[in-house]
């Protein structure tokens, strides 16, 4: 788990300015603050998959998308992972104090929840052979309203302490849900060095990764 | 029916196990809230407690655990009311637990559920099961969800209860709240207190250790059979699983029972060790202790109260009350924990401010930003109790008095809340002159405590410093008095020391002398302001001199490599203010003090530097010389210059044109909205930040009484920019002269015209020059989206 240096310069809006002493040490003060405040957790459960529903659970992941990103596959591992309440608290409170602190930080800690989550996949991807990408709530046309019943499925509450709020938003917010397909076979997905610009549909987003790679 | 409070007085009792596990085991379909299924197959859950009653549990949880109508919604009710009746029936011999678990979302200040709302699940859930024996509330990681969940089943049944969170090898829950806070806060409301879930039963051992070390309420424990895999295998079995509950039977633990993973096999050989062995009774000594949510004070050593938030004799402060700058509060909390403040006190009393509502709000701010503990200091009851509800953890009351009505009207609260009180040596009469009166008050004030319940340790006398230079005998009475009360009672004491110099010259020396005796006198809790160097020190002095700090070790740290200030780089002294605020060096604020000593009038500084200096940043930013992080620390470096011109402008005398901000209702991400404030603010703008997550009414009501020109809204997500539509639509409806902005890494200059917005924004620099137009009629080269 680590916070990618160059991914958090992209959030942060850089584009090749030059870096002062200043700005550099914020950053560096702001990813050791984070690594130290982070309590990463997770919980992942296995279902069987009938290409509709995962069985036993009532509950269909809805959307075209999904299901094209499942398809093929049996099994479906559902996980949720956050690196902790403290990431959250440490924002709120860098904010009363240093601005440029508190935004170089939590641009840090979506670093970091998406490290963590590189890290458990590839564990999961180790124990259950190949895996599709990360399918998250939001992605394509899978809604945000099933949210509650990913977390409600996992028990990611008691679990891992991570909740659902009433506008469907994740508490603590540093924290990722998705669903991955169990390929059976085929090459394994490179959780840690995919590009995650080029799997998401927003072409519009200003954090895009525009560097041809 | 046995009585289940008898039945923990001196027995080892048996809950049940585990239901999910049992479910899994019988394959049964339980979609994503497998109570509904009290409804659709009660036969299922019957099975299961009569599996449990047979295995010889004294007491079976209904099937409610994930029922509250957070998470089940309008069949809450329903489940619940069936499920105890369930229960009941499948095991008619057996005492009946009403089963709560969390609500799944995540209370303020964390996330954006309400203490009163989740108030409200938990009464409809006690009301809806009203026909169980007890009440068990388990799995909590929040402990402000708990003392929701806690208060509604003290204010709405008669019903025992049982409170029990859950811990990880760090010894916190998942929010953060230690062992300690838990025992501490939720011991005066819960019969019962302990832990379950969690991880395995042995890792449980330091956790519950502590418990018993910290309260004589019985203990429940109920661990996991070890942490379950992927496919939902847990590893502990039976035998090994009882074996180590016998150990927490040895540490006196009332009542044993099974969480995630175990099963009636489990439960069987419980029951065994419940019939064997003999229950020991607590031997914990009562503590003097307060505490957040998040951090335990114990008052067995100096423990210094900090002063600074309070608006008596504070331009600064009162100005932060009266204009709801919040922000201000947060920095002086933070700058006190800093400077060494071991806990805070809090008072809102202005005379034309609501104290309670200005109370409420900075306690719940407060927690947002420090780990501190508060002292709610105020004498009103229905403010203390609308602060203590707020406040998740335990407070000490500052102050009741000898009068009657100040003991009638604020011990019960206290003793309801379970918070420790300041015992004010005063009474109708005024202040007494001699120590024999003194100590006479607060002799009365300990018994009337002691009637409700709060003991000797939960009781900090004042015994109040007056002005030596006016009545210079009542120094040493003050001493006295401090000496006479310790030496009689288990109590602690506290004092405000720095009145003691009123009048004087050089009021440090008299101060730090008055201090350091007090201290040798017992006092254990002086309240001062610590962001003076002098005080602390002569704490740290005291300390080290006493033998609390061994071989004088903090004291050491924390002086000998003192004084030595950073010496500033050269170019910095030279520099002007427009290079330290672009290189967003705090300096800049002793340049800026510098020009306002030397003379420049703060609005020229205003108009000549900080604002062209602010300019040519803001334009480097758009032409892509500087990024985020440099934009934003010149932003800082300009706030703490006009930080430095509010100090030398006279009150209220700062009020700029308003301009209302806040991110969307069911919007949390409020960190562009942030940036936009800050820079705002910078420019001199009067900033109202209504937070995140704003009712789109809230937004039409406040823009509307402030008579605000200009409204900036913010969404991050998709889902929420309808909401950020209906805040339009009301107020174009309510408040048509006021124009409106809007900004987030969703919004396109498209989309922010169709929702019917004046201006999008596509960075803070963007709201700065719509600013200008609007306030100032500057030209704007941004499109007006609409008339």
């Amino acid at each position: 788990m680590i916070v990618d240096r160059r991914e958090l310069l992209r959030y942060l809006g850089w584009r090749g300015q030059d870096i002062d002493t200043g700005t550099q040490k914020a950053i560096d003060e702001a990813c050791d603050l984070c690594l130290a405040a982070a309590r990463p957790a997770h919980t992942a459960v296995l279902f069987d998959y009938d290409g509709d529903s995962l069985v036993g659970t009532g509950f269909s992941p809805g959307g075209a998308d999904i299901r094209r990103h499942l398809s093929g596959c049996a099994k479906v591992i559902v996980l949720a992972v956050t690196i902790g309440a403290d990431i959250d608290r440490t924002t709120e409170r860098l904010f009363s104090s240093s601005s440029r602190k508190a935004v170089i930080f939590d641009s840090a800690a979506s670093c970091l929840v998406e490290s963590f989550a590189d890290d458990v996949c590839d564990e999961l991807q180790r124990k259950y052979g190949p895996l599709t990408s990360r399918f998250s709530c939001g992605y394509g046309d899978f809604p945000l309203a099933a949210q509650r019943d990913i977390c409600s499925l996992l028990r990611a509450d008691t679990r891992i302490g991570l909740c659902v709020d009433a506008g469907g938003s994740l508490v603590p917010r540093k924290s990722i849900t998705a669903l991955l397909g169990v390929k059976g076979d085929g090459k394994p997905f490179p959780f840690s060095q995919a590009d995650k610009c080029a799997l998401c549909a927003n072409a519009n987003c200003a954090a895009r990764n525009r560097e041809p790679r | 029916m046995k009585n289940f409070l008898d039945l923990i007085s001196d027995k080892i009792v048996v809950f049940d196990g585990a239901m999910g596990s049992m479910l899994q085991q019988m394959r049964v379909d339980t979609g994503t809230l497998p109570e509904k299924l009290v409804l659709t197959s009660p036969e299922v859950f019957a099975g299961i407690h009569r599996a449990y009653a047979a295995a010889g549990a004294d007491v079976i949880s209904t099937a409610t655990f994930g029922a509250n109508a957070a998470k089940a919604g309008e069949l809450s009710d329903g489940i619940i009311s069936a499920a105890v009746k369930l229960a009941r029936d499948s095991a008619p011999s057996k005492l009946i637990a009403l089963d709560l678990g969390p609500t799944g979302q995540m209370l303020e200040p964390l996330g954006t559920m309400t203490f009163d709302q989740a108030y409200d699940v938990y009464r409809r859930a006690v009301v809806a099961g009203k026909d169980s024996d007890l009440v068990l509330i388990e799995t909590m990681s929040d402990l402000a969800e708990l003392r929701a969940a806690l208060l509604a089943v003290r204010e709405n049944s008669s019903l025992p209860v049982v409170a029990s969170m859950t811990f990880f090898d760090n010894m916190r829950t998942f929010t953060g709240c230690d062992v300690t806070s838990f025992v501490l806060t939720a011991a005066p409301l819960a019969d019962a207190i302990g832990v379950n879930c969690s991880l395995g039963p042995d890792q449980l051992l330091p956790i519950v250790e502590k418990i018993a070390s910290l309260t004589s309420k019985p203990i429940i424990v109920q661990p996991n059979a070890g942490l379950p895999d992927e496919e939902g295998n847990y590893s502990v079995g039976a035998e090994e699983f009882a074996a180590y509950c016998s150990k927490y039977v040895d540490l006196g633990v009332a009542i044993i029972g099974g969480c995630c993973g175990t099963t009636p096999e489990h439960i069987k050989l419980l029951r065994k060790i419940a019939d064997r062995g003999v229950r020991r009774q607590s031997s914990a000594k009562p503590v003097s202790a307060i505490c957040s949510a998040r951090r335990a004070v114990m008052f067995d050593a100096v423990r210094v109260i900090g002063e600074r938030i309070n608006p008596t004799g504070k331009k600064a402060m009162k100005e932060a009350l009266r204009s709801g700058d919040y922000d201000y509060v947060s920095r002086q909390a933070i700058e006190q924990e800093e400077a060494g403040a071991d806990v805070l006190d809090v008072n809102a009393g202005l005379p034309d401010i609501d104290e309670k509502a200005a109370l409420v709000h900075m306690v719940t701010l407060l927690q947002r930003v420090t780990d501190l503990p508060l002292q709610i200091d105020c004498t009103k009851p229905d403010a203390i109790e609308a602060a203590l509800r707020a406040y998740h953890g335990k407070a000490i009351v500052n102050s009741v008095s000898g009068d009657d009505d100040s003991l009638d009207g604020i011990l019960p609260v206290a003793a309801k809340y379970g918070a420790a009180i300041v015992a004010l040596c005063v009474d109708k009469n005024g202040v007494p002159e001699t120590v024999e009166d003194r100590l006479r008050i607060a002799r009365k004030i300990i018994s009337a405590a002691k009637k409700y319940g709060i003991p000797e340790q939960d009781i900090f006398v004042d015994c109040l410093t007056l002005t030596v230079g006016a009545q210079q005998e009542q120094a040493v009475r003050t001493l006295e008095a401090i000496r006479r009360i310790k030496s009689e009672y288990e109590v602690r004491t506290v004092l405000g020391v720095s009145n003691i110099s009123f009048g004087l010259p050089e009021r440090k020396a008299i101060n730090t002398a008055f201090l350091s005796a007090a201290l040798w006198a017992g006092l254990d809790a002086p309240i001062l302001n610590p962001n003076i160097p002098e005080n602390m020190q002569a704490v740290a002095a005291f300390k080290a001199l006493c033998g609390e700090d061994v071989n004088c070790a903090a004291y050491t740290a924390k002086y000998s490599a003192a004084p030595k200030a950073e010496a500033s780089p050269s170019d910095e002294n030279q520099a002007d203010l427009a290079y330290l605020i672009r290189k967003g060096l705090p300096t800049a604020q002793a340049k800026a003090a510098a020009m306002l000593d030397g003379g420049i009038a703060p609005l020229e500084l205003v108009n000549l530097h900080l604002i062209p200096a602010l300019n040519s940043v803001g334009d480097d930013y758009e032409k892509g010389t500087l990024f985020l992080p440099q934009l934003i620390a010149a932003a800082d470096a300009a706030k703490l210059c006009f930080d430095e011109i509010k100090k030398r402008m006279p009150e209220s005398s700062v009020k700029g044109d308003t301009i209302v901000l806040a991110t969307v209702e069911g919007d949390v991400h409020d960190i562009g909205k942030n940036i936009v404030k800050t820079v705002l603010a910078n420019y001199g703008y009067d900033v109202v930040d209504l937070g995140k997550n704003v009712r789109c009414e809230t937004v039409a009501e406040e823009v509307k009484r402030r008579g605000a020109k200009l409204c900036g809204l913010s969404a991050l997500m998709t889902t929420t920019v309808p909401n950020m539509q209906r805040t339009i639509e009301l107020l174009r409806r309510d408040c048509p002269d006021c124009s409106i902005m809007v900004g987030g890494a969703v919004l396109t200059e498209d989309y922010a015209r169709k929702i019917g917005a004046d201006y999008y924004c596509k960075d803070a620099a963007a709201d700065v020059r719509i600013a200008a137009h609007i306030f100032k009629g500057e030209p704007l080269d941004l499109p007006r989206l609409r008339g």
